[in-house]
């Protein structure tokens, strides 16, 4: 079967039961957002807090102060790359300390560090990045929870289509389609529907996003840089809906000949 | 003529709870190339699952199936996907059509899987609906098809890719006698054509019609003989 033919019977299949399709890309579409906009703040919310520990104040020019255990001259590079400056290192390696313009990154710092045996740390701050941090893993989690239910849904969908479609199936089957032109068929269907569903969750995230920089654009009197599109995590959000689609088509279709 | 089926000690059984259940048993035939022949038998007797063995679709638990000197089962189940396209046209009982599809396009699905070329495909559908007298009702739609309508809709399915074997389980079955008798004249235009047709049918007077007639029972051939 030639591939124009096979896109023709996909978008077939699509126009058949227009309104379960319907459902199954709006319901799609929720969860994307539901897993979407979590990600998005997890990701970016060491630069949200950073922001509103700004405006709250306002009038200091300084930086966030840390002191640095384990420390040394030779790390001095390392500690510029990371951002710090007015970095002092004591010889008797307990009172060395550094600042930071930007708490950017500062848990894959102070998590680095931990592996390395020292410790970037703030008496002042430190209660609030762990808030910032659980907060983090509580977005992730519920992102995590939401991936689980897609799954669940797409494979009750298929399950439900395989059953619907069981006759035609065996049609396309008898008249000669091979196993996987047939499971092409239907995986194709599947992934029109969550890329439309993912295009809209995209953009309604996009949108979403940007009222947040808004906000704190409006709060800080700072231009806000959070993304509201970032080409990577699209990407892997399509290839995330494509791993169980494939898995679940691949499934549902193992008994055909 | 050479033999162009050939069904060698093939078995068929199944896994029921009580044990084992033998669908065919032992079963040996051979027809002949461009021959019309029917089976019949109770039902239960295996002519359906025989049917399914002849049409790459069911994989014999042993035996063999020769046709055109290849063993079919020998080979992986893309090749038996191929074989089914290009050699086998099927026709069944329920007429096994996209009801939402048109008419056109149910014949199309065909010609895609077998790589029949886009700007041909017309004029093929054309000439096939003429075959089976369904001449403008390319753009109709399945479900407002009348019974015989369908089943012809069907033949011109099987015949599209122009198979040497055409596989019909009770093409009659749902039918009434006047489109039956319909669909049995074009099962023996396409015998007359060159093609090897197989029916399988409970109804005595539509076997009699074919030029052989093979009664199973209990998954054994009990009678062969000439109509």
């Amino acid at each position: 079967m030639k591939n124009r033919d096979l896109c023709i019977l996909t978008f077939r299949e699509m126009r058949t039961e227009k309104k379960e399709n319907f459902l199954y890309s709006i319901m799609v579409f929720f969860i994307v957002l539901c897993i979407i906009i979590p990600v998005k703040i997890a990701v970016h919310s060491d630069e949200i807090t950073d922001a509103i520990l700004k405006s709250m104040y306002k009038n200091s020019d300084r930086g966030y102060s840390f002191y640095l255990k384990g420390y040394t001259v030779d790390d001095l590079g390392m500690l510029q790359k990371m951002g710090f400056y007015n970095i002092s290192i004591s010889k008797d390696n307990k009172t060395s300390s550094g600042e930071l313009k930007s708490i950017k990154n500062i848990w894959f710092y102070k998590i680095k560090a931990l592996v390395e045996d020292k410790d970037i740390w703030s008496p002042t701050i430190d209660d609030i990045l762990v808030v910032q941090l659980f907060c983090e893993l509580i977005l992730l989690t519920l992102s995590t929870i939401f991936f689980v239910l897609f799954c669940f849904i797409l494979s009750n969908s298929l399950s439900m289509k395989v059953l619907t479609r069981e006759k035609y199936i065996a049609m396309l089957n008898i008249l000669g389609c091979s196993k996987k032109k047939i499971r092409c068929i239907f995986e194709g269907s599947y992934i029109v529907k969550n890329i439309i569903a993912i295009f809209m969750a995209e953009g309604v995230s996009c949108i979403f996003l940007k009222l947040i920089n808004n906000y704190l654009e409006k709060e800080t009197l700072k231009e806000s840089n959070i993304p509201f599109f970032s080409p990577v995590q699209f990407g892997l959000l399509i290839a995330g809906t494509y791993v169980p689609v494939a898995h679940l088509c691949k499934n549902n279709f193992k008994d055909l000949k | 003529m050479r033999n162009f089926i050939e069904i060698e000690n093939v078995q068929v059984v199944y896994p029921i709870p009580n044990g084992n259940f033998i669908a065919i048993n032992d079963l040996s035939i051979s027809v002949l190339e461009k021959s019309f022949i029917s089976i019949t038998g109770r039902s239960g007797s295996g002519k359906s699952t025989l049917l399914k063995i002849i049409g790459g679709i069911l994989r014999p638990t042993s035996g063999k199936v020769i046709i055109e000197g290849n063993d079919i089962y020998s080979y992986s189940d893309v090749y038996l996907a191929e074989y089914r396209m290009k050699k086998i046209g099927f026709i069944f009982q329920d007429y096994f059509l996209e009801e939402l599809y048109t008419v056109y396009q149910n014949i199309e699905i065909a010609l895609m899987i077998s790589g029949f070329p886009p700007n041909m495909r017309l004029e093929r559908i054309e000439k096939v609906l003429e075959e089976v007298g369904l001449t403008g009702k390319e753009n109709i739609q399945v479900l407002n098809l009348s019974g015989g309508e369908k089943q012809r809709v069907g033949i011109a399915r099987a015949i599209a890719n122009s198979p040497d074997i055409i596989l019909a389980d009770e093409p009659c079955g749902n039918l009434d006698y006047e489109n039956g008798k319909r669909v049995m004249q074009l099962l023996r235009e396409e015998s007359d054509k060159g093609k090897t047709v197989i029916l399988i049918t409970h109804n005595i007077e539509d076997a009699k019609e074919t030029d052989r007639i093979i009664t199973l029972e209990d998954g054994r051939v009990i009678k062969d003989e000439k109509s």
